[in-house]
């Protein structure tokens, strides 16, 4: 029996707890004596204070060596101990002292020896009463648990090695198949560039390139630097507009059953992403149910409480609506759960992106101020919930249909390229020019700044965010304003985390060009921002 | 077309297809499979001078693949192709004639096929038909 435990034992077994300090005091002592010894052994510190004298009645065990202070010094000051506690756990150690007086407490933190040596120390106390149920002592036990958290860190530090080494992998995999593609076409088409079969070469590398630009998106979607464009939404709108694809996705030998409940509250997403999310889950819910079943998806108005992540990772109480996949499919046991979110960890098979999925559905729902957990059970089927915050906006759930941008409405639009790499300014200007536009271009943002005070007619200033200098692109737009005020900003970025993205939501009205991206999204973006596009951008 | 014919397991279709043209280009005779398995009862049915395998594949994983061609046809020489570097020693360890990391230039391949024909059959030229 521990020695926590034992004295707990002892304490409850007497009527009288004075009977530790009278009747039965011989035998106490021949046990403090042995519990002394035991203590000092197994790296423990046993001790009794009595409240009302403020003094230490009793310290057996290893004090010295645990705490690195005197154990005189601690019989004289009951409070003693509090200075060899670590000034980063002292704030916490003392806010907990005061619990004592009403119960116990349980609390670990660092010690600081005179060598520098730092140990942790597991304390657990609780209150002796007097018979009138007064506190009148407080006893404890602290034991050295400086080695079993050096292995729990050194675990952790493990596990993030091993989760960086299958992300890492995956990756390498998934864009060297990618890439392979991409090579061996272009290799094929340069052998004999005016074969007929060259064009279709290409289109197939394009195509490989577009997947491998789909891989990045889910990447940044993982680790929650993507940038997202949240509106209100009405969840109904959104998955019923979705079950033709899901139908399609899922395939025939699925059986989809589509609840909502009534009076949904709308919820703050991306639509773009939050729909993406919703068929991952769904293909995951198909390929666990590989002879057909079914597929619940249910969306509905959830108060998550206080206690509702106790033990868990931070999640905000309050008000969400909840997107749940059930399906009665093989399931999953605690083992897969408990790294089901982690990158590339699949148990299915490794390749374009298929260990992506969850990670992705966790990356957005945490970038969304939202939450998705996991219910499963092998045989009996899978349970994801993926909650939302509840949006107090009016929804804007109407997708407006906007005619596809002509490159005419472009023709003679006056644009400046500011791009450092030359590669992606020489493709950018080659189809400004191709949409009949003004391009003038330059690879920093002194260059720019020259062209724009010179001529100060531009329409549209097309930036990359980072420049590789001292300015960034929102600087340069600002810059650029004074000279030309009407003058419209594109940036272009490949990566989201900058200025302009906060908690890696856009600023509104930011207009941002992800790369890479194809003659279509460029022309969709510049129209956008120009306000040709028929959205009413220029109005 | 040369003798030459190479069983290609791959499960990525677009590679599948591209290292496909590329091998028929160099006059090699070309026979598929996206998955080990049909590799093996391909082999089962029909003789080839060659396999080039995918080291990771959802059915019949390219490791126990190789693992069996190579007790059943322990003659027969196998090129791995990998996006995982990581497995390629492996496969070489199992057996393999030689690896490949993708990506590749698919002159590489056929490079590592020549020679493969030529270490089986010293004194042929590149290319020269072994069967």
């Amino acid at each position: 029996m521990k020695l926590f435990e034992r004295l707990q034992k002892i304490a409850s077994h007497r009527n009288a707890p004075d009977a530790i300090v009278s009747a039965d005091r011989i035998r106490f002592q021949e046990e403090n004596f042995l519990f002394s010894k035991i203590a000092d052994e197994i790296n423990q510190v046993f001790w009794v204070d009595n409240l009302e004298k403020s003094e230490s009645v009793l310290l057996v065990g290893s004090y010295e060596r645990l705490y690195g202070r005197s154990p005189d010094r601690q019989a004289r000051d009951p409070l003693d101990w509090l200075n060899a506690v670590h000034e980063e756990d002292r704030a916490n150690v003392e806010a907990m002292l005061p619990l004592q007086l009403s119960g116990g407490f349980d609390v670990k933190y660092r010690v600081v020896l005179a060598d520098r040596t730092i140990k942790w120390i597991h304390d657990r106390a609780f209150l002796i009463r007097d018979e009138n149920g007064a506190p009148k002592y407080r006893a404890g036990v602290a034991e050295d648990i400086t080695q079993s958290v050096s292995l729990e860190e050194q675990l952790r530090h493990d596990q993030k090695l091993k989760a960086i080494g299958s992300l890492t992998g995956g990756i390498a995999h998934d864009f060297n198949n990618v890439l392979a593609i991409i090579l061996g076409n272009l290799e094929i088409a340069t052998l004999d560039p005016g074969s007929p079969e060259a064009p279709e070469l290409v289109k197939i590398a394009v195509s490989a390139a577009e997947r491998g630009a789909a891989l990045t998106h889910r990447l940044l979607a993982y680790s929650r630097q993507q940038a997202l464009s949240p509106t209100p939404l009405d969840g109904r709108d959104v998955i019923n507009n979705l079950d033709a694809m899901l139908k399609t996705a899922i395939g025939e030998h699925i059986h989809l059953e589509i609840i909502s409940g009534g009076g949904l509250w709308k919820c703050l997403a991306d639509r773009d992403e939050l729909e993406t999310v919703l068929l991952n889950l769904a293909i995951n819910a198909r390929d666990a149910m590989p002879s057909g079943g079914k597929l619940i998806l249910e969306v509905n108005n959830t108060r998550l409480e206080d206690d509702y992540g106790a033990g868990h990772e931070a999640i905000s109480p309050g008000q969400y609506v909840c997107f749940a996949l059930t399906d009665n499919g093989v399931g999953m046991p605690d083992a897969v759960i408990a790294q089901a979110f982690e990158p590339y960890f699949t148990t299915k098979k490794i390749g374009a992106g298929s260990g992506l999925g969850l990670a992705m559905a966790y990356g957005f729902a945490k970038q969304s101020g939202g939450h998705i957990n996991i219910c499963s059970e092998p045989g009996a089927g899978t349970t994801v919930k993926l909650y939302l915050p509840r949006s107090d906006r009016a929804t804007t759930n109407a997708v407006t249909e906007v005619p596809a941008p002509q490159p005419a409405n472009l023709r003679n639009k006056r644009i400046v390229v500011v791009e450092d790499d030359a590669d992606v300014r020489a493709v950018v200007v080659a189809h400004l020019a191709s949409f009949g536009c003004a391009v003038d271009d330059t690879g920093s943002a002194a260059g720019a700044i020259k062209l724009i005070s010179a001529e100060r007619n531009y329409d549209l200033l097309l930036t990359d965010v980072i420049l590789g200098e001292d300015m960034n692109g929102p600087e340069l737009a600002r810059l650029a304003a004074r000279s030309v005020p009407a003058i419209r900003v594109l940036y272009m970025s490949g990566y989201t985390e900058n200025g302009f993205i906060h908690d890696g939501r856009l600023d509104p009205d930011t207009n941002l060009l992800q790369k890479p991206f194809t003659r279509a999204h460029l022309l969709a973006a510049t129209s956008r921002a120009l306000g040709t596009d028929g959205s009413g951008a220029d109005d | 077309m040369t003798d030459c014919t190479v069983l290609l397991i791959e499960d990525d279709d677009d590679f599948r297809a591209v290292l496909t043209r590329g091998l028929k280009r160099a006059d090699f005779g070309v026979v598929t499979a996206s998955s080990g398995n049909e590799g093996l009862e391909i082999l089962a049915r029909q003789a080839f001078t060659i396999v080039v395998s995918d080291i990771l594949m959802d059915e019949g994983e390219g490791i126990e693949t190789l693992t069996r061609i190579r007790a059943l046809y322990p003659d027969l020489p196998v090129i791995g192709i990998s996006g995982y570097p990581a497995y390629l020693d492996m496969f070489k360890a199992l057996g393999a004639v030689a690896t490949l990391a993708k990506p590749f230039r698919i002159a590489t391949l056929i490079d590592l096929i020549d020679q493969a024909n030529r270490d089986r059959n010293p004194g042929t030229a590149p290319g020269t038909p072994v069967v």
